[in-house]
């Protein structure tokens, strides 16, 4: 269950585009180390809220505080630095670069070098560039699925190894929370229960874990807490079981008329 | 063993056919309309060392290519680099010797170019940002020589000076055309800087008391070292170097500069977070990249290069006018790093050597040289999209420090 101290809140947090209610006044603790999951239909306003959160999208009304200071408002590369990092939900890696180079983008804030040092290619840049690497060497064994496919361009990886790598670079900015948007989508049960693994082992490194999924044996198995959206309003809270025997989630996700 | 041996070979094969393959196609007779033997001549000798060059391709390409040898830390880049330097600076000496003056020209001019399209590799190939008014930061750099050069004439030795003032000139421009555009990309962002290299090329022409207008600025001053005159003929005992080598030297000592700065940032944070919002700009965003400073910085170390190259232009020809840095201009520093694979180093001073040597060699070709050149892009672009050399990302040898 999710601990005393919320690590992020939301409060009445809000995001129209035009008259769509994108996102309307949703609040949520999100309990430190904790596996939050957030479920709903299509187009209820989950990876939106996710935009937010992350610096994408300004929410229009509520309050945002990440570890006792407000994020709302803050473009999304100083989001990464406050320590959440997330993942997208169609695969965002620079496919050009290779693997170990993703992984070095998601340490760029604690990177310091500047024109000066790569130019004259100092020893504060050596330094650095050796350490990132280890780092990023040693990163890597967290799936062996990814064992020597360090200097693979990330364009050539398996789907699912792209997924992998998506996590590590997100895992490379060592965030204190991490967004993780439908890692399951396009995964078979097999892979989805060896998800379930990863997730919490991220978990067990100290990172909390925001989790969006409609993979429903995986929010299942992973979640402490579930909060259920529909057109941008969060229909319920709490357990998997409590949300799944939920009457309103029942009824967003059957559609029926009359609930 | 036999492999080292084969990483030598290239090491020097490479370059030295490149070289030799360059001094035959310079030396070829020149075609003027296919009315003389000579012309035919000159034409079976430029079909025939395109033959050689398929030819040795294809060979190298069997044997595994570069792939092969690199294991091998023969290939060092800095080896390599040395290599390549040291042909080049074969190349003026040799056709000294032949009495080519004109060609050493012509290789200045193409070592400027290269200045140019490893510059513009840098904001087009790896961050991503489509920059169509490159020439004017090439003009602006050649006329602050020419400006300065001609107001100071009792003090020649300012365009020492002129070289970082003009760098630090184009790159506030840079900065100038890079702030409001942050916004802008891909097609939009290339018609603003399109705009912003008509404007300059507008401002040379009619601010008639500074620019002198369309009659341009004749007598830019040359490099000199208080008596000696790199313009001048050197005698050094037995050889004699003329002007145009001199500046062939000094020009390719700022382009070796050039490369290294542009291949060390790529190959450092910098060029990592370049090409990160290259590849997707909302992820790099979120993974902490500031994109507008990154941009900016882009510009400025962009345009600082075409600066740079505008003083050596500008002295080289000793005079400029506005029709040196018009849209066309833009378009073939463009077709340049296109040309050479966008974000490949290599593949832009390639391609600058080429687009520079070959119209000078085609000149029978005069009105359909620009047809030429289009049908030339047009099946590279369908056959080689990825251009002369792909770049290709590689990780910093991090073990051991480089050299030996």
């Amino acid at each position: 269950m999710s601990s005393a101290r919320p690590v992020l809140s939301l409060r009445g947090v809000t995001k129209h585009f035009g008259g769509v209610r994108a996102v309307d006044g949703i609040s949520l603790d999100v309990g430190e180390g904790s596996i939050t999951g957030i479920i709903g239909p299509n187009g209820s306003g989950k990876t939106t809220l996710f935009n937010l959160i992350s610096g994408i999208y300004e929410p229009q009304k509520g309050d945002m505080i990440f570890e006792d200071r407000p994020v709302q408002g803050l473009p999304a590369h100083q989001v990464l630095r406050r320590g959440i990092a997330r993942t997208f939900q169609n695969i965002r890696l620079f496919d050009q670069m290779l693997v170990i180079e993703n992984l070095l983008v998601g340490m760029h804030t604690r990177l310091f070098s500047g024109v000066f040092d790569a130019c004259a290619r100092t020893r504060r840049f050596w330094a650095e560039e050796r350490a990132a690497a280890a780092e990023a060497m040693k990163l890597l064994n967290f799936f062996p699925e990814l064992a020597e496919m360090e200097l693979q361009i990330v364009k050539n990886l398996s789907y699912a190894n792209r997924r992998r790598v998506e996590i590590l670079r997100a895992l490379a900015a060592r965030p204190r929370l991490m967004l993780l948007d439908e890692p399951a989508a396009g995964m078979n049960a097999t892979e989805a229960a060896k998800l379930m693994k990863d997730i919490r082992r991220i978990r067990d490194r100290g990172v909390t874990v925001l989790l969006i999924e409609h993979n429903m044996s995986v929010m299942a198995g992973v979640t402490d807490r579930v909060m259920a959206m529909d057109q941008g309003e969060k229909v319920a809270e709490g357990s998997f079981e409590e949300i799944r025997a939920h009457p309103k989630v029942l009824a967003s996700y059957l559609g029926s008329e009359n609930p | 063993m036999t492999d080292r041996m084969s990483g030598s070979a290239v090491l020097w094969g490479v370059p030295a056919f490149v070289l030799v393959w360059t001094l035959c196609f310079l030396l070829t007779p020149e075609i003027r309309g296919f009315q003389s033997a000579q012309d035919w001549i000159g034409l079976a000798a430029l079909v025939g060392l395109g033959v050689l060059v398929w030819a040795a391709w294809k060979m190298f390409s069997a044997r595994g290519g570069f792939e092969e040898f690199e294991e091998g830390t023969r290939l060092h880049p800095a080896r390599v680099g040395a290599a390549i330097f040291l042909c080049a600076a074969l190349f003026p000496l040799i056709l000294g010797q032949l009495g080519k003056s004109y060609w050493i020209h012509v290789g200045a001019l193409s070592l400027i170019y290269v200045l140019l399209a490893v510059g513009l590799n840098i904001v087009v190939g790896f961050a991503g940002l489509l920059v169509l008014g490159f020439s004017a930061f090439y003009g602006i750099g050649a006329y602050v020589a020419a400006i300065l050069t001609t107001r100071f004439p009792d003090m020649p030795h300012i365009i020492w000076a002129l070289i970082p003032l003009a760098a630090l000139l184009a790159a506030l421009f840079g900065i100038l055309l890079g702030a409001p555009t942050l916004r802008l990309r891909g097609d939009y962002l290339a018609i603003v800087t399109l705009g912003f290299g008509e404007i300059v090329r507008i401002v040379l022409t009619n601010w008639d008391t500074l620019t002198r207008g369309p009659i341009g600025i004749s007598g830019v001053g040359p490099f000199r070292i208080g008596t000696w005159n790199l313009m001048k003929p050197l005698s050094l005992g037995p050889l004699h170097i003329d002007g145009t080598t001199q500046y062939y030297f000094l020009i390719l000592m700022f382009v070796a500069l050039g490369v290294i700065v542009a291949r060390r940032l790529n190959q450092s944070r910098i060029g990592r977070a370049w090409v990160a919002f290259r590849e997707d700009e909302l992820a790099a965003r979120s993974f902490g990249i500031n994109i507008s400073k990154y941009k900016v910085l882009a510009f400025a170390i962009a345009a600082a290069y075409a600066g740079v190259a505008g003083v050596f232009f500008a002295s080289l020809q000793g005079f400029v006018d506005p029709t040196s840095f018009s849209f066309l201009e833009s378009v073939i520093m463009v077709c340049m790093v296109v040309m050479g694979g966008m974000g490949s180093l290599a593949g832009s001073m390639v391609a600058a050597f080429l687009l520079v040597m070959l119209p000078e060699k085609l000149q029978m070709l005069r009105d359909y040289r620009m047809l030429i050149f289009g049908l030339v892009m047009i099946l590279l672009m369908i056959w080689r999209p990825q251009g002369l050399i792909p770049s290709k990302r590689r990780l910093l040898e991090l073990q051991k420090e480089p050299v030996r």
